[in-house]
């Protein structure tokens, strides 16, 4: 089958300014959708969590051009969405709309993110929001055990060891002034990526990238701090009661590996094989399905920039915990010891190869997939050569990846009931 | 762009058939008729705890194989189950469709219900409720339909009441799979790269031979007309701010004032894709966002209308921004609906709200699922002609017709107010070193 988006289809261009642009045609399908990366995730936060974050979200809140309520009233009535938001290592935009429209739709994405204005009274009311989102992230189970989670896995000097959301004092702190220098910093174009897909004409849709970012000035930015990582050496674990709730979150993990790193996709199947194949891997089966215990059990790698978690995440009732960690660590073990069965290895190697083009079902789908083949280096021959790499992992890789999460040495954080009385 | 190739079996099953080649793919869906609308007080979730043991297979796909097939073929497979209907479904590349079409009419009669099977289940889906218990407005929702319904089972939460869960048996799982699964109560939909004509002659294979079924036991209950307004104030620890839900009575999909309805949404909230349980679009210049969030009362406002088989209700939802009184949140709900009912919608605002359905039409093409998506939830709760036909409808909706409808339905004797009140427990999780 033909990769869902090959190098000869891809033209890639540097702006004078250093925005490296990438657009791919989409005949017929009548909308086009843009994903931009800037260097300006929550890792630049420093001493200031939650700055990125605020940063992201102030942007579309007003330019030097249109007030915030006027930008939202033109999106609107081109039936476009735009969003801007800050995860840990990136700044993301995304966007679309109809494909007649991609002039005025760059016009935007360009304005919110070269001249934003951060109108005090906007500023104010982000500030809220993202107040209340902290407040409200802070009694959410799921949330409380993931950060919990990265506080004990990781330095408090690494970018994984906290949320982009930030924190209360901080956020109820920040200034104007500082929101704007980070902007000056941080999204400049020589940083950033621009992917355009849809139903363009390349070259027509590379003059109007160039035309909408040509004021667009600007370069370098601070190097990323130092991001190391030790795993744990023993077991750390860390409990979280939360008042009014019914289930335990539990987030069992490691730090992984970068998306450089030489043993990320070895990594990544045997992380598939362990909590996502078919209904969550390994760990679906035995802790929902044969023990019956968690609407939801999986397993993740967050590899990206950095190295981030590779965590286990169940929901289970608060009896259940410890017995669910056991069922957990049992099956990691068994990975470890027996590795994938030959069967199992060959319907993951199918499911990764066959499935591209279903994972890149849509339009905003494909624009995020060219933005990464970008961010992560991985060529634009990357989804064609995909095949090639994944029939190249050995089983032993797989194996020797999954002992890279020792069932002697992880960090587990729980966030529910009160379970001490228990 | 919404035509399709309708037919129905000899055995009733109703078939949807719609060819694209924009990308190399094809998806499959069968919908059954069946969800919490058709279910008994002490036997609720019934439907969807059926829709789980759909998956734990059959003697010519045992557990653990079936979906492990699909994935195998590169193809992605979910379901899911609503007040009026259950649905499952495949994306496949396209020349791979038709393991899709065949596992999906062999669980349709050969599921095996092992009594270790559902016992396990059970407190899979009572840890899926007590997941959703920890959110404050899954419950607040929970209490706005228990009220706003009192003989209608759109009361009852999809999920089911817990004790249901502790007390379903097997046979009762079994009856009601038997009750509602067969081609008479099912729509097949599928969208993608293939011929039309091959692909009903599979479907006429895969589900031809299936035995009719009996008719399932028709929904009687009709909702009493509302006499005044209903309130519910939840309070209970586990929020960190309040959250406020307000329902009013709406008629059926099938009345001609869905389009119109579809439209006021748009007018309040941004105008949302139509196909089943699809994202909304921008809607920050909605009348909700600017009074309540732009206007610093709340962190997020939306309303929605989700096309049904029975007279719904249209929701209003917001989070308060913290330190916020409810009520003032509440007052401000009310003046926009006030607006709506005694000032016609300006003419820039209409076309912008027309132009964002236009678009959520076009981005409705953008790959299959969601066409079979939108195609199937309509055929579940009308006809699949009124996907179509309110596409069109609500290019002829008017300022007058939006002031008649938010006049007729959206007025204080159809509307139930829900609010959640965090109480005054500690407002911060506590940790200790385990």
């Amino acid at each position: 089958m033909t990769a869902p988006i090959a190098a000869a289809e891809v033209v890639r261009a540097v702006l004078p300014n250093g925005l490296t642009c990438l657009v791919r045609a989409s005949p017929g399908a009548g909308m086009v959708a843009l994903h931009a990366y800037l260097r300006a995730g929550g890792m630049f936060d420093r001493d200031r969590p939650g700055l990125a974050r605020f940063v992201g979200a102030a942007l579309i809140r007003g330019t030097h051009r249109h007030r915030g309520p006027d930008l939202a009233e033109a999106l609107d009535t081109m039936g476009a969405s735009l969003t801007v938001s800050a995860g840990t290592e990136t700044a993301s935009l995304a966007a679309h709309g109809l494909a007649e429209d991609l002039p005025r739709l760059l016009g935007f994405a360009a304005e919110v993110l070269v001249e934003p204005a951060f109108p005090p009274d906007e500023v104010e009311r982000v500030r809220g929001e993202l107040l209340t989102a902290i407040r409200v992230n802070g009694l959410d189970t799921r949330q409380v055990a993931e950060r919990l989670f990265r506080r004990l896995a990781y330095p408090a000097d690494h970018p994984h060891s906290r949320s982009p959301d930030g924190d209360e004092a901080t956020v109820a702190g920040l200034d104007r002034a500082t929101l704007e220098a980070f902007h000056r910093t941080h999204y400049v174009p020589g940083a950033a990526i621009l992917a355009v897909v849809g139903d363009v004409e390349p070259s027509a849709a590379l003059d109007r990238v160039a035309e909408a970012f040509a004021g667009w000035q600007g370069h370098g930015t601070p190097p990323p701090p130092a991001a190391r990582a030790a795993p744990p050496a023993t077991v750390v674990r860390g409990e979280a009661s939360v008042p009014g709730k019914s289930q335990s979150d539990l987030v069992l993990g490691v730090p992984g590996v970068d998306r450089r790193d030489p043993d990320y996709y070895a990594l990544m199947m045997a992380n598939l094989l362990l909590g996502q194949l078919g209904l969550m891997g390994r760990i679906g089966q035995r802790v929902r399905e044969t023990l019956g215990m968690a609407y939801y059990a999986y397993s993740d790698l967050r590899a990206g920039l950095l190295a981030g978690p590779w965590w286990v995440r169940a929901g289970v009732s608060p009896v259940n915990v410890d017995r669910a960690v056991a069922a957990i660590l049992a099956e990691i073990e068994q990975l470890q010891s027996s590795g994938p069965a030959p069967d199992e290895l060959a319907d993951a190697r199918t499911f990764l190869t066959g499935s591209l083009a279903v994972r890149l079902e849509s339009t905003p789908g494909l624009a995020q997939m060219l933005a990464d083949m970008e961010l992560y280096a991985l060529g634009l021959d990357y989804l064609e050569r995909y095949p090639a790499i994944i029939s190249a992992v050995s089983r032993e890789a797989i194996v020797h990846a999954a002992r890279r999460f020792p069932t002697s040495a992880y960090v587990l954080a729980v966030a529910g009931p009160d379970r001490s009385a228990a | 762009m919404l035509d399709h190739h309708a037919t129905t079996l000899p055995n009733g099953l109703q078939v949807l058939v719609q060819e694209s080649h924009a990308t190399p793919l094809a998806t499959f869906w069968l919908w059954y008729r069946v969800g919490s609308r058709n279910e008994m007080p002490g036997a609720t979730g019934v439907s969807h705890w059926v829709e789980h043991l759909l998956f734990k297979g059959t003697q010519r796909y045992p557990a653990g194989t079936m979906m492990r097939l699909i994935d195998r073929l590169g193809g992605r497979w979910n379901a899911f189950t609503w007040k009026d209907y259950t649905a499952y479904f495949e994306v496949l590349p396209a020349e791979r469709i038709e393991t899709a079409v065949r596992l999906e009419a062999d669980r349709m009669q050969h599921t095996i219900f092992d009594p270790d099977v559902v016992a396990s289940e059970r407190t899979v889906i009572i840890s899926e409720r007590e997941g959703a218990e920890n959110f404050p407005s899954y419950s607040l929702r929970e209490e706005v339909d228990a009220l706003a319904f009192k003989a209608h089972p759109y009361r009852q939460p999809v999920i089911g009441w817990k004790e249901d869960l502790r007390a379903i048996t097997r046979d009762d799982l079994y009856r009601h799979y038997r009750t509602y699964y067969h081609p008479g109560n099912a729509i097949a939909v599928a969208v993608g790269a293939f011929d039309t004509t091959t692909m009903v002659a599979l479907i006429e294979t895969a589900f031809g031979e299936i035995p009719p079924g009996e008719p399932p036991p028709p929904v009687r209950a009709v909702e009493p007309e509302q006499a005044g307004e209903r309130r519910v104030v939840l309070r209970r620890p586990g929020g960190a701010t309040a959250y406020l839900h307000i329902a009013y009575h709406v008629p059926a999909a099938s009345h001609p004032d869905l389009a119109p309805l579809l439209v006021l949404d748009g007018v309040l909230s941004g105008f949302k894709g139509v196909a089943a349980f699809d994202g909304g679009g921008g809607g920050r210049s909605s009348r909700l966002h600017r009074a309540l969030v732009d206007g610093g009362l709340a962190t997020e406002a939306s309303s929605g209308l989700i096309p049904s088989a029975d007279p719904t209700v249209f929701r209003i939802v917001a989070t308060v921004r913290s330190g916020v009184e409810v009520a003032a949140v509440e007052a401000a709900v009310h003046r926009e609906v006030a607006r709506l009912q005694q000032e016609p919608v300006p003419a820039a605002e209409l076309d912008k709200v027309k132009r964002q359905a236009l678009a959520q039409f076009v981005y409705l093409r953008d790959g299959v699922s969601r066409r079979a998506a939108a195609l199937g939830a309509f055929a579940a709760v009308d006809r699949p002609q009124t996907l179509a036909a309110v596409a069109d409808a609500i290019g002829r909706v008017t300022a007058d017709d939006l002031a008649r409808v938010a006049g007729a339905y959206l007025v204080e004797t159809r509307r139930t107010v829900g609010w959640y009140v965090p109480d005054g427990a500690p407002r911060e999780a506590t940790e200790r070193a385990a």
